[in-house]
């Protein structure tokens, strides 16, 4: 064979595997713009269009480049970073738009207007079996992140991808893994048995919610009030959570991650992180390595942003229950040993089967919640360079 | 058995993807149905609970709220009662005597300057604790009182 027939065989496989991506790419053209558009009519201020058409070009571009280059980590990374940024962006542009200012008090409390998140599930569920209440301060059906609405939406989730959920749903993980990315090499090596920790936290604040009858994680511990919401300071308590949401921000979402090259929020301390660990035991989607490919150089191990595959985890071929099937152990396994997996499947097999099947639901997932936020933080960010302001 | 261990495999990842779709295209169908099945509320905690009475005025009406002493498992010993100043109107200062429990007798009398948001509050019963605050709500004032058993 000549290098010009060589060439040809090389151009005609590259054809076809674009167009074999493309193929691949038009359930997702499609159902993108239905999903971002909630199956009205397009925006029509100009504006919001061209933010509408950047967010849902660059959806379908990262999911195109996913499926031709085959890195699932990689482009999922940069969308999952831009969908935490923007969402910071357009979470708190809205509050203050809605309610004046991103602070709260009593005030809010009393009028129902703090959006749910995620993070209240595993407090409320003890309260709410014994009181058939919540004990949250949000709206149950009505206004922006409805407790029952985010509630179907983190069902949803547990039951299509687990605790997928924490690196293809999670609006605050991509901040985290954003910081861990700029890690070239670890300067700081953190112990695998502090990943007890966020299951520690879990019981902790489980229990104490219930003793309470208040969403104790939201009131003390949550870094991400650094990036959505804070209490207004009127008192040295309030003083003192406020330090203590900052620091813990800077430590677990900035500087360890950046330290360790870790998710190091997400890993050891988040406890709806710990909790949605167990919906990977009912979840039909798993990452599995094949032993017989393995080379044994665990890079894997080093690799994992959770901690989620250690020693034993790699004998017995399957990532641990605290896996957020981020896909970065496929991405840099050398001997492509480390796959998608459905549940009763043989490993090793249909690799590709499984990973688009995994791929569809969790991307689709992420666009849908993500996607609304990317475009109105695209949105806020023009409207303030075109008219100096956010609103 | 291997092969049908594969096939249902392969339906419930299929089906996931269905399970993603009608999560967000049904959203609102879902979260009602989620509402109606649990009968779950939001707690009174915040809420301020039940309305019991409503007295209303030319302009505006007071709406008192049952009182609030929710535990996990029964009763707490402290609580609270909330009084709602609901309406377009509502006087600049708020000077009221308030009987919440229905029996007659005035149970604390409240002073609100709506304008300098300063209070003055006096118990008339022995369960009356104290004044919690007086907050902005949508729809006008709420005035939470402080209750022990």
């Amino acid at each position: 064979m000549n290098n010009l027939e060589s060439k040809k065989i090389a151009e005609t496989s590259t054809v076809k595997k674009f167009t074999k991506s493309v193929a691949a790419c038009i359930p997702i053209l499609l159902l993108s713009i239905v999903l971002l558009s909630g199956g009205s009519s397009l925006p029509k201020e100009p504006l919001m269009k061209i933010s509408f058409s950047i967010g849902y070009v660059f959806i379908n571009v990262i999911f195109f480049l996913m499926v031709y280059t085959k890195k699932t980590y990689k482009y999922r990374k940069i969308f999952f970073v831009i969908y935490a940024l923007l969402f910071a962006v357009s979470f708190m542009t809205n509050l203050i738009e809605v309610r004046g200012s991103i602070f709260y008090n009593e005030s809010t409390f009393i009028n129902g207007g703090t959006p749910f998140c995620h993070m209240v599930i595993p407090m409320i569920i003890i309260p709410a079996a014994l009181t058939k209440t919540i004990i949250f301060p949000g709206s149950l059906l009505t206004g922006f992140a409805s407790i029952a609405s985010m509630i179907v939406i983190w069902l949803g989730a547990s039951i299509a991808f687990g605790r997928g959920w924490c690196s293809w749903a999670c609006f605050y993980g991509g901040l985290d893994e954003g910081c861990s990315s700029l890690c070239k090499k670890p300067k700081l090596k953190i112990n695998r048995k502090w990943t007890y920790l966020s299951f520690a936290i879990l019981i902790s604040i489980v229990l104490l919610s219930a003793a309470t009858l208040a969403p104790v994680y939201c009131d003390w511990l949550c870094p991400f009030k650094a990036v959505t919401e804070a209490e207004q300071i009127t008192s040295t308590i309030v003083l003192i959570k406020t330090i203590v949401f900052y620091a813990l921000f800077l430590i677990l979402v900035i500087i360890l991650p950046i330290l360790t090259g870790k998710r190091t929020q997400c890993g050891l301390f988040c406890p709806f992180g710990a909790f949605q660990s167990f919906s990977n035991k009912i979840n039909i989607f798993e990452i599995r390595i094949d032993k017989n490919k393995c080379l044994n150089c665990k890079k894997c191990v080093r690799e994992c942003p959770t901690y989620s595959i250690d020693e034993n985890s790699l004998a017995n071929g399957k990532a641990l229950m605290t896996c957020t099937k981020c896909g970065k152990c496929i991405d840099t396994c050398p001997a492509s040993a480390v796959s998608y997996h459905i549940k009763g499947t043989k490993i090793g097999v249909k690799t590709n089967l499984s990973r688009y099947l995994f791929l569809y639901p969790a991307y689709i997932f992420a666009l849908t919640i993500g996607g609304g936020a990317m475009i109105k933080g695209v949105y806020r960010l023009l409207k303030l360079i075109t008219t100096g302001s956010f609103f | 058995m291997i092969k049908l261990k594969a096939f249902l495999g392969y339906t419930a990842a299929v089906l996931s993807l269905f399970v993603v779709l009608a999560t967000f295209i049904a959203n609102d169908f879902w979260a009602k149905e989620f509402v109606n099945i649990t009968s779950l509320k939001v707690s009174p905690i915040y809420t301020g609970g039940e309305v019991n009475k409503t007295i209303s005025f030319k302009d505006y009406n007071i709406k008192i709220h049952k009182p609030v002493f929710q535990g996990l498992f029964s009763d707490r010993s402290k609580g609270f009662v909330e009084i709602d100043y609901a309406g377009k109107n509502i006087p600049t200062v708020i000077s009221q005597s308030i009987d919440f429990d229905g029996d007659g007798k005035y149970d604390f009398y409240i002073k609100y300057d709506t304008k300098n948001d300063k209070s003055e509050f006096k118990s008339l019963n022995r369960n009356v604790v104290s004044l919690q605050g007086v907050y902005k709500i949508t729809t006008g004032y709420a005035v939470r009182v402080n209750l022990k058993k």
